[in-house]
Order: structure tokens, then C-alpha cells, then sequence
């Protein structure tokens, strides 16, 4: 086997040293596996890069000492090489934990003692590696048990044959209240026994420590001893014995238990209370037979039925005491099928009859003597968790009941804004179809403007009140939002509760009544510029001629009729909105009222270049009608005609009885009305827009003429396409003959 | 001086007449902007009043006509309504109406103001031939 070479590294400046040592090498054929380095700094470069198993230095080198070369040859034995005449040197060297030095002499024969240095240095490091080891598992494992006894949640103590204290660890110290130094070298026992009923268990445990066998070694024993302090505390002590030098020593494991004590202390009473509280529920412990007859019963069991005592149930017959006895076998049939049952239940009788809701939770058994089945089982009275329960369904549904009926939309979310709870009406306010499922709240909120942005945007307050959310889809509709939040038992926010009602009809009417004041007062402006106009100008001209004059005194007498209807009309809405118009109710003909209207507007229709016609039927029935009322109502009517059909239109009146109607029809061949606007027409401030085309009018005629045609028990219809014409139907009831 | 009037109320109609032709005015009448538009192209006015609510064709729309017209877009006109909100002067101005009078209105004023505007269009037009 090839013997491994050993690698030296000759640290020398001078070549013929080097050389000299090549050759020494090379003759004796030695085992080295040498580097040489030429200088301080060449050495340091190889000591960073390789490993030597021995370095030998000339002192003196070109750019240094081999003292600057020391820290990097640490672990590496070295020998020192130095010109004669160097000896203190030598010493420091050594010193510095060199293993050898040669003094190099002319003919160099040091060369040829160090094979021989070599050889001893590695057989040293050798030694010096092996030592090093034991001490340090030795130190290692000293450290160990320090580390471990001092990081212990247990005492650790150790005594000698004599019951002294050798050893004291940390805990010990927190644990009893002594340090180390008290407590090294006294007897512990003495220290630690209380005077109480252990004091003669610890003396006997000295003693039986003393001669070195103790029932209680190798045993953990609770027992009560004393701190520094003289307070007494519970502990659990383990021992060991070990045998050291003159005697048996021995350690003693000791756990501070007060809490644990404590901890079962609270425990046993909490069972102790549980029991007293378990004994005061009545729950009836029974056997019972299959044919129907209790074998034994505890007294509870007889007090939940309403009897004296259990002797008195062991007469009755199970049945009996069934609010519904055919109940029974179906209880039994499946007690045997699944063997048990839990917490059936039942409603059974009192012996005064009065019927109570029970849980049982019974077994059936089989007496093999005599192979009978009979049932073990156990009775409680639940009529007052039923009562609960059926409050809290009653409740349930009386709200289910609201909920749904109301109407406003109702939803809830939890605060992951899930749907818990919503409402039928809520999924029509919000424009969704019934049948798809919702789950979140944006679910709900996708037909709203922006994605009901507004509403995310107000969940951060608490609660709020008429946040206006406007629906696009499928109908424009406007929603006040009222949010509360609810929180869970522990007062956190749980969701919240969303109250939807629809205001589309109150925001129209808003919207309605603003455009009604407009339009109110350009209505008034119009006719007072005239007046105003005319009387200045004739103020400033006096020489204005008397045809002129009465021109304009004429206009302005028109005029100031004009705005006296105007202010008639608005009058009159605000009196039939408050229900203050007192109608005159009289059996008359309103055939000449009819003739009289067409009169007057036939010359009105002429100027606009419109045909109007009229036809009443003969012998027209009578109503019961107030007179003025009629002819508002059809100069309402018969004016929007005019004011919405051009020149060359026409317009007819006609007057007719059909069944029990008495119909007035009110046709014309003007703009027409568009569909959407149609029930609208009659809605207060009401004007259908036009684009381009502005049409004077208050909104209030039809309004006005719908209301007062109610108040006669009519009722008008409209048949209208837009471009075409109108037909106004006016249906009155007709009064009935007394035969 | 010509002067159109546009109105669908007749009695404003011959109010503002009379007045302006006591100034010697040479007036024009029409019952609505269609109307209007026509009498503009016929007669070529120095000045258009225009009302704003009337049928056919309302006072915006034929503001905005008449100033897309090239024969008719140098015209001034003034606006002559009963509407007298921001809003409404907003739109007049828009449509391209040179001034805005809301009724009622005096008519002493009335005469004053479209002299003096009269007489300094007339002079810019001048002053731009």
C-alpha cells in the first residue's frame, strides 16, 4: 500500500537553502509532498489556498519575519529555522508554540535532523487531536447537564451520604428561596420539613437515604414542605440514588405543584357544583315492561307525571299516560328497529290529564332468564323549551309574514355583504327576475345606476336614512334606502338591514309640481305684459285716437279676464285637492249645456280654421249633475281640442246615450297623444312634451275635468295615436227610472 | 329701420308694433318661428324679436337657424320672454341671440334699447364695410 506523502511547506528566502533542501529530499527519497514559498507574502498566498501537515520557516525572510506568518499556520505544526547567533529568537519561537527549531549551520547539516522533527511534530499533533477530543466531550457533556439543570423547570439537587446538599440548581434556588452558597453542605431535610403529619414520612426517608435503600426511591410522592420563608408549599419528588466515592448519593427531582393543586382544587368544586345542579333537574330514570307496565322508576320520574310516589306508577298502564295511546307502539316499533332512541318526543299526560312535552332517550334490553324485552330509558320535561321554540316559530312566521307582504323592500347582509334575508318585493323594486339566485349584495345591485355605487359608498356609515338610489332596468325607478347595522352578541357589526321604498311616483310629482310653478308664471306673465304694455303706452301717447284707445282698453280688459281664469283654474285644483268644492247635485239635461259651449266655440274654431261639429241625440236622459261642473268639464275638454289641432282640422261634439251612459265624445284630428304619455294626460301639472312646439297650458284642465267626472260617478276614456287625433269618451251614469 | 316681430301672442304683437313704429319704425309681424324665418328671408329686417314659447317651432330653434343662415346670420336678434331663468338666457346665448328682454317688460325701455342698439350695430356694420 502507498504510503500517503506528507505535504510540507518550506518557507525560505534564500535559493541555495531551497535548493539544498530540494536535494535532501530528492537523495534520502523522503515521502514529502513539498511547496516552497520565497517570501512572507508567497507563504500567505499558499496558506490561504492549501492545507500542510507541517511548515518549516527560515525567520528572517525578504519582506518580514515568519512571526508574520504565525496566524496562518495556526492548527499547523511548524519548525523554525534560523541563522546561528539567533537563539533568542529561537526561544520566542518556541514560545509562540513552534515544535522545533534547527540553527542553520554552513554545511548545512540540519538538514539531516529534520526528518527526525518532522516525524515527532506529526506524532505529537497526533497526540495533542486525540487529548483534545476526550477533554472536550468531556466539557461538552459538563456543559450539557450545567445547561440542562439550570434551564430545568425542576428542581435538581443533589445530597451526599449524609443528607447535605452537593448540588443546587437554579430552579431549587427559585423554587425554595435558597442560593447555592446558603445552602451548599446543610441538611436539607431539616431545612424543608414542616412540623405538619409529613414531617414522620421525611424522617423515615432520611433515614432509609442514610443506609442507602429507600422504599421511596425510583417513586414520585407529593408532599408539603417549607420554603426559606417558612410558607408551606406542595411539591412532587422523584429520587434517584447514585453511588459516588464513600456512599450513596442521592438526587432528588422535586416539580413545585401549588398551581396544579390549585387547578384540581377548582376543578373538584366546579364537579361538585355540576352534581348539585344536575340533581335539582327532574330527569325520570324508569324501566319499563313491553307490555306496557313500569318495573321500576326513580322518584323524579314520578314527580314529572304528577304521582306521589313511584309505587303509584308501577299500577298504571303505560298507555295511558300517551296524550295520543295508539303513539305507543309506533315509540316501541322503532325503538326495537334501531335499538335506541334519543331524545324523542312526546306529548304524555299528568295524572291530572294535563299533557306535557317530553324528550326520551330509551334502549330496549332482553332479559335472557325469560328472554322479555324490556326498556331502560330516562324522562325529561321539555314543555318549556316547546313553548320556546314555538314562540320563537310563531315569531318566524309573523315576521316571514311582514316581510313579505310589506311594501317596502326589505334585505339583510351579513358583514361579508352575503344575503341572509330578503323580501319578494325587493327583488321587483330593484329590477331582478325572481327565479335567478342572488348572493352577494352586488348581485342585487346590477340594474342600478353605476352599479348602485352610491350605496357602497355609504356602508361605512353606521346606519342612514332616504339615500336616494336610482334603478335603470328594466323601468326607471327611484328608491329611498334606509340602513341600520346589527351586531352579533359581542357587539361587533354583523351586516346590515336594508329598508327599500319606491318614490319614483313622489319624485315625479315633485318634478310635476316644479314645472307646474313655471309654467304657472310664464302663464301669468303673458297676459300681464299686456296689461302693463298697453296702459304705459297710452300713458305716454296722449294723442293716441279713440279707436285705438278702445283697441287696447280692450285687450287689456281681455287680458285681465285671461288672468283671472288663469287664477281660477289654479284656485280650483288647490279646491279639489283639498275637497272643498261643494257641487250643486240636480237632476238636469246637460244637452243645452253642450249646445250652448259648441256656440260660443264654433266662432273660436272659424278663426283657427277649424271645423267644429256637434250632434246631440234626441230625448238625451237626464243625470244628476251640478251644472257648472258640466260646463267646466266639457269647456276643458273641447279647449284642448282647439289647442291641439291645426288649421284645416276638425273637431266633433257628440252627445249620445248608450245603456246606462250617458256619453259625450270629444273627437279631433290634432297632434295626438304618444302611448307612454296616455295615463298620464290626467295627472296634475301634467304636459306632454313636445320637442320644438311649445303649447300654452297649465296641466290642470284634464286634471281638473277627471276629478270632477269622478265626483260624478263617470269616467272618461282616451283613444288616441300620435299624429292622428284624440277621442275623449266622457261616460256618465244615466239615473234609473223608478218603475 | 325694419324690424321683425315674433311672437305667438297677437296682443304682443301689436303692442311692440305700435310702439316701434311711433319711432318710425318699418314693422314685420309672424305667429311663430316658421313664420318667422320666412318674413326674415322675405323682407331682410335690420332687427328680429323673438319670443321663445310658440308652436311650430320654438324661439331657440329659430334663433339657431337664423344665425346658421348665411342671408340671415348678421341680423341681431332679441330675445323676448316671459322665461327669465339663468338657465333660459344661457340657452338664448347659445342658440346665438344678441340680447335678452324678459316680459313684461316697459315699453319706453323697450324703445330706447333697440334704438341704441340699432344705431351702434349699424355702425360697426359700417365700420367693417
Amino acid at each position: 500500500m502507498k504510503k500517503e506523502k506528507i505535504k510540507v511547506l518550506l518557507i525560505e528566502d534564500d535559493l541555495i537553502d531551497q535548493m539544498a533542501f530540494q536535494k535532501f529530499v530528492k537523495d534520502n527519497n523522503l515521502p514529502y509532498d513539498y511547496s516552497i514559498a520565497g517570501s512572507a507574502a508567497q507563504a500567505k498566498e499558499i496558506l490561504n489556498k492549501q492545507k500542510f501537515d507541517i511548515v518549516i520557516t527560515d525567520y528572517k525572510l525578504g519582506d518580514g519575519t515568519a512571526f508574520d506568518i504565525f496566524e496562518y499556520i495556526v492548527d499547523t505544526p511548524f519548525i523554525f529555522t534560523t541563522g546561528a547567533g539567533d537563539e533568542e529568537i529561537a526561544v520566542k519561537a518556541m514560545k509562540a508554540g513552534a515544535f522545533y527549531y534547527h540553527i542553520k549551520d554552513q554545511e548545512r547539516y540540519y538538514l539531516e535532523l529534520l526528518p527526525v522533527s518532522i516525524q515527532k511534530a506529526l506524532k505529537n499533533k497526533k497526540m495533542e487531536g486525540d487529548q483534545r477530543k476526550a477533554e472536550e466531550a468531556l466539557k461538552e457533556s459538563e456543559e450539557k447537564f450545567r445547561a440542562i439543570s439550570s434551564a430545568a423547570n425542576d428542581a435538581i439537587i443533589m445530597l451526599n451520604y449524609q443528607g447535605e446538599v452537593v448540588f443546587w440548581n437554579r430552579t431549587a434556588k427559585k423554587i425554595f428561596g435558597y442560593n447555592k452558597n446558603e445552602i451548599i453542605g446543610k441538611n436539607l431535610h431539616d431545612l424543608i420539613t414542616p412540623s405538619s403529619s409529613n414531617k414522620h414520612y421525611l424522617k423515615s426517608l432520611k433515614s432509609q437515604w442514610e443506609t442507602g435503600t429507600s422504599s421511596a426511591l425510583g417513586k414520585t410522592v407529593e408532599m408539603t414542605v417549607l420554603k426559606k420563608n417558612k410558607q408551606p408549599f406542595d411539591i412532587e419528588l422523584s429520587l434517584s440514588a447514585v453511588k459516588i466515592e464513600k456512599g450513596m448519593n442521592q438526587i432528588a427531582i422535586i416539580r413545585d405543584i401549588t398551581e396544579r393543586k390549585k387547578a384540581e382544587l377548582a376543578l373538584q368544586e366546579s364537579e361538585e357544583r355540576y352534581r348539585t345542579l344536575q340533581g335539582n333537574i327532574p330527569v325520570g330514570i324508569y324501566r319499563s315492561s313491553k307490555k306496557g307496565k313500569f318495573l321500576s322508576a326513580n322518584p323524579a320520574m314520578a314527580k314529572i307525571l304528577g304521582y306521589k310516589s313511584k309505587e303509584e306508577l308501577f299500577n298504571i298502564k303505560i298507555e295511558s299516560i300517551y296524550k295520543f295511546p295508539q303513539q305507543r307502539n309506533t315509540f316501541i316499533n322503532e325503538i326495537e328497529a334501531k335499538g335506541s332512541v334519543t331524545a324523542y318526543e312526546l306529548q304524555l299526560l299528568r295524572k291530572d290529564r294535563t299533557p306535557f312535552w317530553a324528550a326520551v332517550t330509551t334502549k330496549a334490553l332482553i332479559n335472557f332468564e325469560d328472554s322479555s324485552i324490556y326498556y331502560d330509558g330516562i324522562i325529561e320535561d321539555i314543555t318549556v323549551q316547546k313553548e320556546a321554540q314555538e314562540q320563537l316559530r310563531q315569531n318566524k312566521e309573523r315576521l316571514d309574514h311582514i316581510l313579505q307582504n310589506i311594501g317596502n323592500g326589505v334585505m339583510v347582509i351579513d358583514s361579508n355583504q352575503e344575503l341572509i334575508l330578503m323580501n319578494n318585493r325587493i327583488v321587483e323594486l330593484l329590477g331582478l327576475k325572481k327565479d335567478l339566485i342572488k348572493h352577494t349584495l352586488s348581485d342585487m345591485l346590477v340594474n342600478c345606476k353605476d352599479n348602485g355605487k352610491i350605496l357602497f359608498e355609504a356602508l361605512n356609515q353606521s346606519s342612514f336614512r332616504n339615500l336616494e338610489l336610482t334603478v335603470e332596468i328594466p323601468i326607471l325607478r327611484v328608491l329611498y334606502v334606509t340602513a341600520t347595522t346589527f351586531t352579533d352578541i359581542y357587539g361587533k357589526s354583523a351586516g346590515k338591514i336594508f329598508i327599500l321604498a319606491d318614490v319614483t311616483r313622489e319624485k315625479e310629482i315633485e318634478n310635476m309640481k316644479t314645472s307646474f310653478v313655471s309654467s304657472v308664471s310664464h302663464e301669468l306673465r303673458t297676459p300681464i305684459t299686456s296689461i302693463i304694455g298697453f296702459s304705459k303706452t297710452m300713458l305716454l301717447n296722449k294723442k293716441i285716437n279713440d279707436e285705438t284707445r278702445n283697441e287696447f282698453i280692450n285687450i287689456i280688459y281681455k287680458e285681465s279676464k285671461r288672468l283671472s281664469n288663469l287664477i281660477e283654474d289654479v284656485l280650483s285644483i288647490s279646491r279639489i285637492e283639498s275637497g272643498q268644492v261643494l257641487y250643486n247635485f240636480k237632476e238636469i239635461s246637460i244637452g243645452p249645456i253642450i249646445q250652448d259651449i259648441f256656440n260660443i266655440y264654433k266662432i273660436h274654431a272659424e278663426k283657427k280654421g277649424i271645423k267644429l261639429s256637434c250632434i246631440i241625440e234626441k230625448d238625451i236622459p237626464l243625470i244628476k249633475a251640478d251644472n257648472d261642473s258640466i260646463h267646466q268639464i266639457a269647456i276643458n275638454f273641447i279647449g284642448n281640442a282647439l289647442k291641439f289641432t291645426g288649421k284645416g282640422g276638425q273637431i266633433s261634439i257628440q252627445l249620445k246615450q248608450e245603456n246606462d251612459f250617458l256619453i259625450l265624445n270629444i273627437e279631433d284630428t290634432g297632434l295626438g297623444i304618444p302611448k307612454k304619455d296616455q295615463k298620464k294626460i290626467f295627472d296634475r301639472f301634467f304636459s306632454v312634451n313636445r320637442p320644438g312646439t311649445v303649447i300654452q297650458g297649465t296641466g290642470l284642465g284634464l286634471s281638473i275635468a277627471k276629478e270632477m267626472v269622478h265626483d260624478h260617478k263617470g269616467r272618461i276614456e282616451v283613444y288616441s295615436q300620435e299624429g292622428k287625433g284624440t277621442l275623449f269618451k266622457i261616460f256618465f251614469p244615466v239615473l234609473k227610472k223608478i218603475i | 329701420m325694419k324690424i321683425l316681430v315674433v311672437d305667438d301672442d297677437q296682443n304682443i304683437r301689436r303692442l311692440v308694433s305700435f310702439n316701434l313704429s311711433l319711432e318710425n319704425h318699418e314693422i314685420f309681424v309672424a305667429s311663430n318661428g316658421k313664420e318667422g324665418i320666412q318674413v326674415a328671408l322675405a323682407k331682410d329686417p335690420d332687427l328680429i324679436l323673438l319670443d321663445i314659447m310658440m308652436p311650430v317651432m320654438d324661439g331657440y330653434k329659430t334663433c339657431e337657424w337664423l344665425k346658421k343662415n348665411p342671408r340671415t346670420k348678421d341680423i341681431p336678434i332679441f330675445m323676448l320672454s316671459v322665461k327669465g331663468q339663468m338657465t333660459d338666457l344661457d340657452n338664448a346665448f347659445n342658440a346665438g341671440a344678441d340680447d335678452y328682454i324678459t316680459k313684461p317688460f316697459d315699453v319706453e325701455k323697450l324703445n330706447k334699447t333697440i334704438n341704441y342698439k340699432l344705431e351702434s350695430f349699424q355702425e360697426r356694420k359700417k365700420k367693417v364695410k
